[in-house]
This record gives structure tokens, sequence and C-alpha cells, in this order.
């Protein structure tokens, strides 16, 4: 049986995927697919990684180590053929949202524009918010089951106020890698317009096999110039209850304007000892054969999810996927759709997320996450599959 | 002494802030940084260990035995009653003393604080974009005092709208009495001055002096102050990034979770410190800190001995807590601007200047004894050659 066929011991956890919905719902059977985390451990090379840190147990404040740095630059050009100074280029942070504000804050000001692609994870569009921006939809479109970018919209919903281009590679929730010739025509726009590109790119280890990931600073020299890129081993490895982030920004004006806003949090002195041995982990490529087996696991999850939804929900697509690992489920055919995700929750005690949260173009749509044994994704399709034929027989 | 407080690392591995070595050098005694050079207590082992088998290290929720914990420590160790809803995290209290700042004052708003006083505070404040207000205190007779008349004369010239204390008092290792707290909330009150009091220094204190946590003191300090702690100093763990911010008014609760929203930080919470604290704070770890803070005031009391007897001409204040040493370098005849230089090239010992302090640090020097009794002594060797003795 594969490793992400096995369950792990759960007696002693307190997650917020898991032990916290049970106890917010008071279902004590829920099966939840909802907070984006996995059910595995972590690869053992991360393990050891931490555990070495505690059993040495010295945990002052800790320096940076050069070994750091040369890790992300030859993860970058190993992996992704990008040839980066990460010296000068990569700055830690408590967390990947922690980078996206201190970006945010850095190159706009409030009332500023900052576009983001939807359906994207609802905290871009709360972020942006709460931060005094104005996030403005450039909405993915649907085209036979598959997203694409949406050019035309793209260029019509720029003004003299937008000022960042917020993307998501590979996407969240859609599943998208976006592709070299995809990035390149996005890329174009941004530098015809004057915009900044902050990318979240912290599915990046996550394609399907057979597909790719393609930093967008890695395509020219230009987008070099324009891109804050935002990274973290938390979401591919498992490790997001570690805090640690960092971001790639190659040029050098944008970096200095990029520290100045890191020194208004002062979190300078908020390295973690253990985030950084599990970044230097998660990149020297020791886990690279686990995140090819996990990619395969969590295809073949997707694969269930398509052939289920085909013979059990009749009327209900999910999404062509090429990474990350959510199934995003178009559920439109019913007339409830927008009640689907409270009344999975309440009829099945199946967890999914709700697509209306994540802005324009993700109503009637629910959010999978995949990262879990196959048998409990199957139970939780059974019973979602029973609720479903309910709603559907209502719907006519 | 159950604890060996003799090993620390090989700093040649480059894994400590405070040892980094300059180009070409491996000897030089890195004093600076305010953190220990001693291995953490076996229940911090214990408790990062215990995640390690979990071997799960996603989106954590606080487990109600973490409050308890926290909550359980003020109650024995200061007699003080501390509520779930009091307590806030961050990754770190100067992170926390920053963005507490924005939080209630604006931009161009003064900030009173003591002189001397650790520079980063300082450039939160202006980092703020607030004006940082000096209250020097009187250095009589080898130990700083609060200048009070100076304090009411500064809040009712400048009007402004927080003092940042700093609880114990680094760098001058003061510990400041019940009465000292009562004057300040007294008049922090009489002219509607929030407190914000940075406590991190609290958890080594010497020779019977005792710390008041500032919302022990009273009900009046209750509705004006705010309490920025960690256990990271003492416990050595700041590489398990943890600040705790406590508020008991519930306006004062409200503006500053307001003002955080925007910087989404539930999601920062580190699987391991939340373990590592919840360890310590339930007493886990009291007989270490007991130790440690023993092999400490040897360290301290060994090292004005040796200054006394050697005759160097150097005059290190007596810390009441922690572990800096506060060093009165005035009759060295080494330029206050040099002195940091000074030890580290005539010395072999990476410090902070008294300068980095602000002026009223003129002439002095910050050094930190949380270091091994053999490099201690290595460091006082070091520093009589360099006065000739």
């Amino acid at each position: 049986m594969s490793i992400f066929d096995q369950h792990i011991d759960t007696t002693r956890l307190s997650r917020k995927k898991w032990e916290y919905e049970i106890e917010r719902t008071g279902y004590q059977d829920l099966l939840s697919f909802g907070t984006a985390d996995m059910d595995y451990h972590s690869p053992q090379p991360i393990l050891e990684a931490i555990k070495a840190v505690a059993e040495e147990g010295h945990l002052g404040y800790p320096h940076i180590r050069a070994s750091y740095y040369s890790t992300i630059e030859d993860w970058l050009s190993r992996n992704f053929g990008w040839k980066v100074n990460a010296r000068k280029a990569v700055l830690p942070h408590v967390g990947i949202y922690m980078s996206c504000i201190t970006a945010m804050d850095a190159f706009s000001e409030a009332g500023d524009e900052i576009i983001i692609q939807t359906p994207v994870h609802a905290r871009f569009a709360q972020l942006v918010r709460d931060n005094g921006r104005v996030p403005v939809a450039n909405p993915l479109k649907l085209v036979h089951g598959r997203y694409e970018m949406d050019y035309e919209q793209l260029e019509s919903c720029i003004t003299g106020r937008s000022k960042i281009l917020w993307l998501c590679n590979p996407h969240n929730p859609v599943g998208r890698a976006w592709t070299a010739v995809e990035l390149r025509k996005l890329g174009d726009i941004c530098l015809r317009y004057g915009l900044r590109i902050l990318t979240d790119d912290i599915y990046c280890d996550m394609v399907y096999p057979g597909h790719s990931y393609v930093p967008i600073a890695s395509l020219s020299q230009e987008l070099r110039q324009i891109t804050i890129s935002c990274y973290s081993p938390s979401k591919c490895f498992n490790t997001t209850g570690v805090n640690q982030s960092f971001t790639v920004i190659e040029n050098e004006e944008m970096q200095e304007r990029y520290k100045k806003s890191l020194h208004k949090t002062d979190l300078d002195y908020a390295i973690s000892t253990i985030g950084l041995a599990v970044t230097e982990a998660a990149y020297n490529g020791s886990c690279d054969q686990w995140m090819k087996e996990f990619m395969v696991h969590v295809k073949g999850n997707y694969d269930f999810l398509v052939k289920f939804v085909q013979e059990k929900m009749p009327g209900a697509k999910v999404v062509e996927a090429d990474s990350t690992y959510f199934g995003w489920v178009d559920l439109r055919c019913l007339a409830k759709s927008e009640e689907a995700a409270d009344i999975f929750l309440n009829q099945a005690h199946v967890l999914v997320n709700d697509g209306a949260a994540l802005g324009q173009g993700g109503k009637g749509f629910i959010r999978i996450n995949l990262a879990c044994p196959q048998d409990i994704l199957e139970e939780g399709l059974i019973r979602m599959g029973r609720v479903y034929q309910a709603m559907a027989s209502t719907s006519k | 002494m159950g604890y060996d407080f003799s090993k620390t690392l090989d700093h040649r591995q480059d894994q400590s802030i405070r040892w980094q070595q300059p180009e070409g050098r491996d000897d030089i005694l890195g004093m600076g940084t305010a953190d220990l050079d001693y291995f953490c207590a076996p229940c911090v082992k214990e408790a990062t260990l215990a995640v390690c088998e979990e071997n799960t290290f996603n989106y954590r929720t606080k487990p109600k035995a973490y409050y308890e914990a926290v909550a359980g420590w003020f109650q024995r160790r200061h007699n003080m009653a501390v509520e779930k809803d009091w307590i806030r995290e961050l990754p770190s209290t100067v992170g926390s003393i920053r963005l507490t700042i924005g939080a209630f004052c604006k931009p161009g708003d003064y900030i009173l604080m003591q002189t001397p006083c650790f520079t980063p505070l300082k450039a939160a404040i202006e980092g703020a974009g607030c004006r940082f207000l000096e209250n020097p205190m009187i250095l009589r007779d080898g130990r700083y005092e609060m200048d009070f008349e100076d304090f009411e004369e500064k809040i009712k010239a400048y009007r402004p709208s927080m003092f940042l204390l700093v609880s114990p008092q680094n760098p001058t290792g003061r510990v400041f009495a019940k009465d000292e707290l009562e004057r300040m909330v007294d008049i922090c009150e009489k002219y509607n001055v929030l407190i914000l009091s940075d406590e991190v220094h609290f958890l080594i204190t010497y020779d019977g002096h005792t710390h008041t946590p500032i919302l022990a003191l009273s009900e009046k300090a209750r509705k004006i102050s705010i309490l920025v702690f960690s256990f990271s100093k003492g416990f050595n763990i700041m590489g398990l990034p943890h600040a705790m911010t406590l508020i008991s008014d519930p306006n004062l609760r409200k503006r500053w979770d307001d003002y955080l929203i925007p910087y989404d930080f539930h999601y920062v919470v580190n699987a391991f410190s939340i373990a590592a604290v919840t360890a310590i704070a339930s007493g886990k770890g009291d007989a270490w800190l007991e130790e440690v803070t023993a092999y400490l005031k040897e360290n301290r009391d060994y090292f004005v001995q040796a200054v006394k007897a050697k005759e160097l001409p150097i005059t290190p204040l007596i810390p009441e807590a922690s572990f800096l040493f506060w060093i009165d370098c005035r009759k060295t005849g080494i330029a206050p601007e040099k002195l940091g230089q000074a030890f580290m090239e005539q010395a072999g010992i990476s410090l902070n200047n008294g300068l980095d302090h602000g002026e009223a640090g003129r002439g002095f020097i910050r050094l930190n004894f949380a270091v091994t009794r053999e490099h201690l002594e290595l460091a006082v060797n070091r520093i009589a050659k360099m006065f000739g003795k």
C-alpha cells in the first residue's frame, strides 16, 4: 500500500483541518476536505531536519547560514532553470501571506487597485481590502472544462490606479500551473501597463506527472525586473505549522523598497531555527522523490474523483487540473448549488469549501482537498453522492 | 547543580547571530546580542521532540493546555490572574511593540522612553513615524534611578500618546520596585498616556529583586496598560519565535485586534513554539530557570570582582535582572564612538557600544554575560591585557 493511502495516528493532534472542525461542527464522524493541509506525515528528510534541531536543543537567535541561500539557489536552478543570486534576492518571512502583504505595502498605496484572477483563495481579496487597497477581478475563463486567463478583460480593467497583478501559480483552487506561453502573454500586458507582478507560488512543487511549473520571473530579463515571487515549504511539504516563507526579488531597487516595508513590522527577530532547517531540507533535493510519489497519488485521487462524479453525480463536472491537490467541482447544474457546501456539511458531515467565497466565478463550485488516503476520499464522496442525488432530484 | 551550563555550540558552525566571525577570524568572543549560550532546558527539548513524534506539522489550534499553562504561570509566580481573552500572540516582541505602537499612536505622536534604552525600540518608534521622547535615568552611586520630575515635565510639555516602559530595564538591568511602577501609572493615568510595558527580561532576577508585571499592579494600571513578554530571554528559545501580548481592558483589546486584522497573523501559530511555551509555563522548566539564574549570578559576581581585583579602568553596574552588563568605560580614555571597535580589535570581543543606546549611553558598553564561565574568564583576561594588566 502506498504511504499516501495509510492513515496516520491522530490521537495527539490538534489540527485546524480535523480536530478543530470536528469540535466546531460537533460532528464526530466529520470528514474534512477543507483546510489546505495534507493528512500525512512530512517527508522523512523534513522530520530529520526538525529532529536534529530539537535534539541539539540550542535555540538562541539563529544566523541564516550560507547553505540556506545556496540551497534555494540550487533548487530554483535545478528544478526550474531559474538562476538567481539568493543572497541579494531572497528574504525570509514568517508566512507566505506576510510576504505578500509586505510586497503590497511596498509597491502600492492605500486606494490603489490590485488585480486578482478569480476564483482565487478568499484571502487574496480579503487581504487587499484589509490593507486599504481595492481588489479588482480579472476572472478566469472556463473553456471546455479548463481554466484560461482572460487577457482582454485584463487590459480593460487596468486603470491609472492599478499597481499590482497578484498571480497565483499554480492556481488555487482551479489547479492550473500556467504555461510559459500563458505567462509571457500575461507578463507582456503587465509590462505594457506598468504593473508589478506579485506571484504566490506556494504550490510550485505540486504538479501532476507530465506537467511543469514555470516561475514567471524566469521568462525574461524584463519580467525579472517587475516580479516579486513568494515561496514557502509549508504547503508542499506539509509544514504549515512551522511559519516560514521567502520572497525572491531580483530588481535591486524593488528589493530595497521591500526591505523598508519589512521593517515596518519589525519581525527581523522572528526567524525560526526550525523554519530555516525545514527550508533547507525541503529544497536540497532529498524530498524530490517523495513529492513525485505524492503527486502520483493526488493524480490518482483526482482521477477517482472525476470517475465518481461522472458516475454518481450526473450534471456535476470536475474542472481539468494539472497541479495542486484541489478538485474544483462545478455544481451549477443544481438549483441549490450555492447551498451545496452547507448541505454536504450538515447532511453528509463532509466538509468542502464553498466556491462563492473565492470571488467572481466561484459561485456554484466547491473545492475538495485531495491530499488524503483514497479510502477517506471514497467514503466522503459516497456520502456526498447520496446527498447530491437528493439535491439533483429536487432540481428537476 | 543538575544542569550543565559549561557547554555551548561550536560557534564556528555559523549558527548564531551573536557569534558571527569577521572575515579571517575565528577567535572572536560573541558577547553582544541578548540570547544565551546554554543549551535549552530539558523540557524544551522534550516538548519539541514530542511534536516531532507526532510528525504532522500542519496548521494547529492553540490547545487549552497552552492557555491554562500561561495563566498558571502568572498566578503561581506573580499572583496575577490572566484570562484567556487577554492573550495575543505574535512571532516577536519587537514586532509586537511595533504593531502595538501602530495600533495606538499616529505618526508625529511622541512616545516617551527611559534612556539609555535598547536601540531597536527607538527604531520601532521612529519606524512608526512617531517621535522619540527621552526621559533619561539618573546614575546615582552606580545605580540608575527614575527621574520622576523630568518624567512628568516631559509628559506635560510634549503630551506623548504612549510611554514605552522596559521593565526590567535594558540595558541598565534595573528591576523597578512596585512603588516606582505605581508612580509611573499614576502620572500616566493623570495625563492620559497609554503604557506599553516590554517585560521580556522578566525571567531572571537577582538579590531578592522581584519583578512586578504591570497588569498585576492595580485596576488602574490594567485600564491603561498593555504588557508584552516572551519566554525567550531566560529560556533561550528565540529560535522558536513566540511573543505574547496581554491586554486586560476590552476597549484596548478591540483597538489592537482591529489594527492587526490586515496582517492576518491567525495562521502564524508555530507548533513547536506553542509546545515549548506550554511546557515552560506549566512549570516544567522552573528548576532549570533557577539554576541558570544561579549560574548567571556567579558569572556576574565573578566578573565584577575580577574587574575590581585587576583594577581595570571599567566599571560594570550591578544588574538586578537579566544577563547584560552595562559598563562605564569613561575612564578608559577610548573615544566613545570607538568603544565597540576597540574591544573588537584589542580584546577580540564583539559587544554593543553604549552609543547604540542613545546619547545616554555615551562612554558605556553593553556586554552579554550569558556565556560559559570559560568564555567569561577568557574575556576578563583579554580585557585585562587590553588595558596592560
